[in-house]
């Protein structure tokens, strides 16, 4: 089998696990597998994130030691060497705890909720971008600065290309999702203001203070940035897109701090227009939930099947399956065993993922969590475990 | 010359009309690229 002939056979995998109307050849593997490659590789955060050759070093010893079907990170977090140029200083790298944080976000005050609503473009234009970059702040002629930050950006987006193309032709690992399709990575009001706008805390007192602004500046945002996508995605053809494993790749992180009544009001309006668009246009959609979800399964029992799969990060991944049969599973490949285990320990988990989840088709293999230190992973484990996976058919 | 690109609409509009020379010149893929790009701005 040629490499062409490897990609499509993979993104067939992964659509046939989330369709669900026929069994796929063996059960798919997304590589949750994050800055842990870097250290696997044998450099430092550091190395790797500020130059693209590093980089594109890490990726092949992935593809050339691991046999997953996707990788989940390939470049495109943490771009220190695009945002770093108009002086933002968010990233904290520490080479010596092989570890990458961000500080704190809150780049818009409680009392700025009007400005938002009344004209999203020009508030975040003119009070959150120069809040977040030094130079623009700073420096009254800063277009200076902009072109550098352009330069950069085209740059990256270059890289980004060449990691595809090298992924797609030399290894046969296709793109996980289609960037030109309504893709609402975290083109969600509600994710907008709590991880970037007003962060968990500010927006936990908000949404008890004033619900109302808090929905109404949610609609604003999601009419901003997730509406145009939707209706680029109208335009495509009516169907899933089979360059890609999956249509939208949406990640969920701030519903961890919701009630299942906050929820609905808060977040399960955006869900619902994408499930909706999922289901009208024939779309293949990835959800990563972060954290804990099982309080919300009453909705996610709501999406049309066959569209949908969700990645659970700390969950229990055999309740979630029993107990939402509309949608396809993935993750469960648990970290603290492919961090402390033995390979055959680790083979034999994998084994019982495959055998419980995988009965009717419905699952995706994955780590549970973000692989992204040392300690979250053994490589000889992760060996075994893909080897395992890459060979073994249930059915 | 020199400006101050943080500003809206005139930072904005100068940035999407001057500043992307590799776009085709079509106001609907100019925007749709601003809008991408004040949300990878805000996002990263």
């Amino acid at each position: 089998m040629n490499t062409e002939e490897l990609r499509k056979e993979r993104i067939q995998l992964f659509k046939d696990a989330i369709q669900m109307g026929k069994k796929p050849q063996r059960i798919p593997y997304f590589g949750n597998i994050w800055s842990w490659k870097i250290i696997d590789a044998g450099y430092k955060l550091s190395e790797a994130l500020y130059d693209y050759e590093v980089t594109e070093k890490v990726l092949r010893h992935v593809f050339e030691n691991y046999k997953i079907d996707v990788l989940s990170e390939t470049g495109w977090r943490n771009p220190v060497q695009v945002t770093s140029v108009m002086g933002n200083d968010e990233y904290i790298i520490n080479d010596t705890a092989n570890s990458i944080s961000i500080k704190d976000q809150c780049f818009m005050e409680a009392d700025e909720y009007d400005e938002l609503i009344d004209n999203p473009k020009k508030f975040l234009w003119e009070k959150v971008v120069p809040r977040k970059y030094r130079l623009l702040r700073e420096e009254e002629n800063n277009s200076g600065h902009f072109r550098e930050f352009l330069q950069k950006y085209g740059e990256f987006g270059g890289f980004m290309g060449k990691v595809s193309k090298v992924m797609n032709e030399e290894y046969g690992i296709p793109d996980f999702a289609d960037s030109l399709a309504a893709f609402d990575y975290w083109g969600n009001g509600y994710e907008l203001l709590f991880n970037i706008l007003r962060g968990i805390k500010g927006l936990s007192i908000d949404m008890r203070r004033d619900p109302e602004k808090v929905s109404a500046a949610i609609e604003a945002l999601d009419e901003t940035f997730m509406a145009p996508r939707l209706e680029r995605g109208k335009k495509q053809p009516k169907g899933t897109n089979m360059d890609f494993c999956v249509d939208m790749n949406p990640v969920m992180l701030g519903h961890t701090i919701l009630s299942p009544k906050q929820f609905e009001r808060f977040y399960w309006p955006h869900l619902k227009r994408v499930s909706d668009f999922a289901e009208s246009y024939d779309k293949v959609v990835y959800i990563f939930a972060e954290g804990e979800s099982s309080r919300f399964y009453e909705f996610f029992q709501e999406f049309p099947k066959g569209h949908f799969a969700i990645h659970t990060e700390q969950d229990d991944i055999f309740e979630l399956k029993k107990r939402v049969p509309n949608i396809a599973v993935a993750g469960g490949m648990k970290s603290s065993l492919l961090g402390k285990g033995t390979p055959q320990e680790c083979v034999d988990y994998a084994k019982k993922l495959i055998d419980e989840l995988g009965a009717d088709g419905g699952y995706i293999f994955s780590e549970n969590k973000m692989i992204s230190f040392e300690q979250d992973c053994k490589a000889e484990n992760l060996k075994a475990v893909s080897d395992f996976v890459s060979e073994y058919n249930p059915y | 010359m020199e400006y101050n690109v943080a500003k809206y609409p005139e930072g904005y509009e100068k940035i999407k009309k001057e500043e992307l020379p590799f776009l085709p010149d079509d106001e609907d893929t100019r925007e749709f690229f601003m809008n991408d790009l004040l949300q990878w701005l805000i996002q990263w």
